[in-house]
């Protein structure tokens, strides 16, 4: 598909048209799905990596209006390889339990697993993460701080943030709220080593 | 841009699947080599999770649900191959003729399977200690060595702690995940142990991948699933024959 062809496509979605962004997506998927196949082993996770692919492929594409690849199946693919091994980092996600596990040997004490994405969420761990978001929250500027709170309420209507902000567009707010994530999560991360190195953690 | 801020754009590229296929294959290897760069991502990673796991609008949700079911809904085309009939009489000519010669050959000599299985369990594959070769020895190699000669001892326990505090995705973690599933295998903690080299099956070292599939595999035949050990190993029918993984 030509740069071109795929910026109509783009715009399309953006504008709030996604039947042709829809084609798009089972056109590269069925062109995708035996090299896929080939790299995770299975169709399941063929589809479930091109899924995620395609989810960050439409926020930074067009949400966030970044210039598109020359080749946008290819891209797509790498995409893909990406997600994959983030995919293997959470061992959990990918393994196919048989038949004889059963849910004794999961309960299992002498059993662990020492990953710290996938440990059970406790309650101090959930504090931990509580604690870490409200402190990256308030180190945003203003603007971001103000995007991001109004997610998370549902009486705030972004429509309406649009005009008391002074956003051009609904789509200039949309992009403005998917980079004050972004922000947020370097935030996020930079509490976390502020909290590990002063043995909070 | 210091090195700590190049690390952040980075891994922060990584998350957004940026990375290109040299890109990838750098990331890959410091995650195996760097502890504090794989210690990074992990911390990047959470917090990732954090922020979406509050944030994904329901828009995004419906989006990806809207997807799933244009995936679900995709249905392949199968052709059917239609044989011509002279092609169906000679492989029924065949079948008769094999039938003939097998009832001719009324000794049949079978394998004896709990030989086959020990003899496979005898082939230590896997358990060279070629990871840990070398003359350098440093924190993270040293309780692998330990395992190692515990495992070699039958002493499963000690082998299993020995492990039990190494951090995941450092260098010989595929090591560990090795010798915890033979051990646990060896106390008759059967699942466990099949779960621990269901992980390691999914290694993109291939090597260490099929050492797993092999150990799977004669844990199916040796507990009697043969159903799901055939999935791993070709099994052999006629004495004088081994077990290999398919």
């Amino acid at each position: 598909m030509t740069k071109i062809a795929l910026k109509k496509i783009i715009d399309s979605a953006a504008d709030g048209n996604e039947f042709p962004f829809n084609r798009f997506f089972e056109d590269t998927f069925k062109t995708l799905l035996p090299k896929l196949s080939y790299l995770t082993k299975s169709e399941d996770s063929a589809k479930e990596v091109f899924m995620i692919s395609m989810q960050k492929f439409w926020e930074r594409f067009v949400i966030n209006q970044e210039d598109l690849p020359h080749n946008s199946t290819g891209y797509i693919y790498m995409m893909c390889r990406n997600a994959w091994l983030l995919e293997k980092r959470q061992p959990w996600s990918a393994v196919i339990l048989n038949e004889n596990v059963t849910q004794d040997a999961l309960k299992d004490t002498n059993y662990q697993i020492d990953t710290e994405i996938n440990q059970g969420t406790t309650a101090d761990d959930n504090l931990l993460k509580h604690k870490a978001l409200s402190i990256a929250i308030n180190q945003l500027c203003d603007k971001c701080k103000k995007l991001i709170e109004a997610e998370l309420d549902s009486q705030i209507k972004l429509k309406d943030l649009q005009h008391d902000m002074g956003y051009s567009n609904y789509q200039a707010l949309v992009q403005a709220k998917y980079n004050c994530k972004k922000r947020l999560i370097k935030k996020v991360y930079e509490v976390l080593i502020n909290l590990k190195n002063n043995n909070v953690i | 841009m210091t090195s700590q801020e190049k690390d952040i754009e980075f891994i922060a590229r990584f998350f957004d699947f940026d990375l290109s296929e040299t890109e990838l294959i750098t990331f890959e290897k410091r995650l195996l080599e760097d502890t504090k760069f794989n210690e990074k991502v992990n911390t990047y990673q959470k917090a990732n999770t954090i922020v979406n796991k509050n944030y994904n609008t329901e828009e995004s949700k419906l989006r990806l649900q809207k997807w799933e079911n244009l995936l679900d809904n995709n249905t392949t085309l199968k052709t059917k191959k239609t044989m011509p009939w002279k092609w169906i009489s000679g492989i029924a000519a065949g079948f008769i003729l094999l039938f003939f010669v097998w009832q001719k050959n009324t000794v049949v000599q079978k394998p004896d399977m709990d030989q086959l299985i020990a003899q496979s369990w005898n082939k230590q594959v896997g358990l060279d200690f070629s990871t840990t070769r070398g003359n350098t020895t440093d924190s993270l190699k040293q309780p692998i060595i330990d395992a190692f000669i515990t495992y070699r001892n039958k002493d499963y326990q000690a082998t299993i702690n020995v492990l039990n505090h190494y951090k995941t995705v450092t260098r010989y973690y595929e090591d560990v995940l090795l010798l915890k599933g033979l051990s646990y295998y060896k106390q008759g903690k059967t699942d466990i142990a099949l779960k621990t080299l269901d992980t390691l099956s999914l290694s993109t070292n291939e090597k260490r991948s099929k050492v797993a599939k092999w150990y799977k595999g004669l844990i199916y035949l040796e507990q009697g699933n043969i159903e799901q050990a055939k999935k791993l190993l070709i099994i052999p029918t006629n004495q004088g024959h081994e077990i290999r993984l398919k």
